[in-house]
């Protein structure tokens, strides 16, 4: 028997994205997006990737390992992730105020988890609510040269395999992996389920649970990773509609009303 | 391998069940068509696909100079290891610009995987590719869930990207069809072993190709809601789809969420019921046609993005209104 799979979590620390749009302000000149009164979140969907690992963890022991690249870490949202259940956490840090794409993220991942080493599975969200590019999962699958099992939304152990059922266009697909193929990576969306909350005390505890920092520079090594993609301007989306506000009497009639309008300006 | 004489843009196609291409995909060879003009180089198609070769007959006659054919039953449903490892041979040998594909759940899932094992840049979910006067592409593409627009330039000497119908362009007649090229089938690198598969029956038309969408929020209540909306739908012989939490909550089939994370669409008409506009709902369906939202918030922010608003109970507006519509029409 096994004795449970190490995971190493990929978590990126972002604004809330559920945020109100007035809380973004797009600065066109210097190509920034700036956030008002919003706090910062672990990526939703890196969320859902957590808990899909806690879930197998719980189920069939194992450790889970949080791994977060980015500067300027908020103790305070690693904390809460490293309570839920996680058992360690690696900070990857980033110098220098240019963000790097999703090719320099994969690269500098992939090397941080590969300088980790020992692990069974690699969970990513299927993309970070601030870049919504989603690369960084199949990214480091590629560059570790394992498959990557896109958008799953469960996992499990079960006669010596380790049975993932993901989404595949127009359905769901089940795929079985023999634990001594691993390791693979999953990516994971909300279909994974929500995140568990942590209890105050395992809050608290967290603080004990042991914490690395590695500079990104080390980890590149000899050849760090530019960005193969270059921000040359930014702009806030037009989409601001002149709204024609349907009145009437009742509900009832504001729908037929609609009904009418719609026909007579050649909508319908 | 298939080379070419100037590399210029590589598109790759998405068929639909009856084996011609999807709407999405001959918009998106009208924009490389509309592009090679600048770029001087071969406009490509890669059709693959099991039994693909009406498409690429399609896919000639639209004015691109070649079609390279990969026939084969191993692109099925999971055929994305397949996918993959084909279009990085053909890639290697054609060394293009530019590669586009439109931008579906399956290609968020081989394009990136193409992108690392050829070491290029990839940018998703694009909203505009131009083309600059020197020649360099700017594409553009939404960030913080569609609270921005960024421009990126890529320094690598292919660039792939994924690219939304709404950007597309019909192509243009060229009076000349290109020729059809068979090429070899590879195998994907990884073989994952498939325990089971299942498939949902599509009920209506396809979510991204409907004239129509009547899409439910979280303000429907439960699942009873999205039966009213099916209905509506039926009359105009659209589709239906929902805003995110009516997916998460098992309300509506998660192959409906319109949005950043879900599907891009642009209808001629999208009704949005119950909805409260977020940006990752709205960057998904603002290139609609006519925009209609019912919602009893007068504050919601999907009025600003509406061009027709109902400030009301949907329950009490949607009855009403799917009556008189069906009264319209006649049926
Ligand atoms: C990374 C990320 C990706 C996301 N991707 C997507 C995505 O692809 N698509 C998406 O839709 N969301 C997405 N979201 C979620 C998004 O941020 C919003 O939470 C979501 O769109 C809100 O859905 P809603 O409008 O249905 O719900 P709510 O915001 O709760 O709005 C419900 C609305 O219903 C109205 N209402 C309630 N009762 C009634 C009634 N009786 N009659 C009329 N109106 C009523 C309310 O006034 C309200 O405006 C994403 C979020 C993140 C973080």
């Amino acid at each position: 028997m096994h004795n449970g799979l190490n995971m190493i979590v990929c978590v990126k620390q972002v604004p809330d994205p559920e945020g109100p749009p007035t809380s973004y302000r797009v600065d066109e000149e210097a190509r920034t997006v700036t956030f008002q009164g919003i706090p910062p979140v672990v990526s939703p969907f890196d969320e859902n990737a957590l808990e899909l690992a806690l879930g197998l963890a719980g189920v069939h022991g194992g450790t889970v390992t949080l791994m977060s690249l980015g500067s300027r870490f908020s103790p305070a949202v690693m904390l809460k992730a490293l309570a839920t259940g996680a058992d360690d956490l690696v900070l990857v840090e980033m110098n220098g105020d240019t963000a790097p794409d999703s090719f320099a993220t994969a690269r500098l991942l992939a090397a941080a988890i590969s300088r980790r080493g020992g692990f069974d599975l690699v969970l990513a969200g299927i993309q970070a609510s601030d870049t919504n590019a989603g690369q960084v999962g199949p990214g480091i699958a590629e560059l570790l040269g394992i498959p990557v099992i896109p958008r799953a939304c469960h996992a499990d152990v079960t006669d010596g395999r380790l049975v993932v059922k993901h989404a595949v266009p127009g359905g769901h697909e089940t795929v079985g992996v023999p634990l001594r193929e691993l390791p693979v990576v999953l990516t994971v969306g909300f279909e994974a389920g929500e995140l568990r909350y942590p209890h105050l005390a395992a809050i608290k505890a967290a603080k004990e649970k042991p914490q690395a920092r590695w500079d990104a520079s080390d980890v590149a090594g000899m050849s760090p990773p530019g960005n193969l993609l270059e921000i040359v301007g930014l702009r806030a989306p037009k989409r601001e509609r002149r709204c024609l506000l349907i009145e009437g009497d009742t509900p009832e009639e504001q729908g037929e009303s609609l009904a009418v309008r719609l026909r007579e300006d050649g909508v319908l | 391998m298939v080379s070419c004489e100037s590399p210029g843009i590589l598109v790759l196609t998405e068929l639909v069940d009856n084996g011609l291409l999807t709407t999405r995909t001959r918009l998106l060879v009208g924009l490389a068509q509309y592009l090679t003009a600048g770029l001087h180089g071969e406009l490509i198609a890669l059709v693959t696909g099991n039994g693909a070769a009406k498409a690429a007959r399609e896919a000639a006659s639209l004015g691109v100079d070649t079609v390279l054919l990969a026939d084969s039953p191993s692109f099925g449903t999971s055929g994305t290891e397949a996918l993959a490892a084909n279009i990085c041979e053909v890639c290697a040998g054609l060394r293009p610009r530019l590669v586009v594909a439109p931008h579906t759940q399956a290609a968020q899932d081989f394009m990136p995987m193409v992108a690392f094992r050829l070491g290029t840049a990839l940018v998703t979910d694009c909203v505009g590719i131009t083309a600059r006067e020197d020649s360099t592409l700017v594409f553009t593409k939404p960030i913080y869930g569609g609270n921005a627009l960024a421009e990126f330039v890529s320094g690598s000497p292919t660039t792939l990207a994924t690219v939304r119908i709404g950007s597309g362009r019909e192509p243009t007649e060229c009076g000349h069809a290109g020729s059809i090229v068979p090429v070899p089938v590879r195998e994907g690198r990884y073989r994952l072993e498939v325990l089971e598969s299942k498939h949902d029956e599509p009920s209506g038309p396809v979510l991204e190709e409907a004239g129509v969408v009547v899409a439910g929020g979280r303000g429907l209540g439960g699942p009873e809601g999205f039966d009213k909306l099916r209905g509506l739908a039926d009359t105009l012989g659209g589709a239906v789809g929902a805003s995110r939490p009516p997916c998460d909550l098992g309300w509506a089939d998660p192959d409906t969420q319109v949005g950043i994370t879900g599907k891009i669409v642009a209808p001629d008409i999208y009704i949005a019921v119950a909805i409260s506009g977020s940006s990752q709902h709205l960057t998904g369906m603002s290139d609609s046609g006519t925009v209609v939202a019912l919602n009893n918030d007068p504050d919601a922010c999907i009025f600003n993005a509406a061009d027709y608003g109902v400030v009301a109970d949907w329950q009490q507006v949607l009855p009403a209104f799917s009556r008189k519509v069906r009264e319209l029409l006649g049926s």
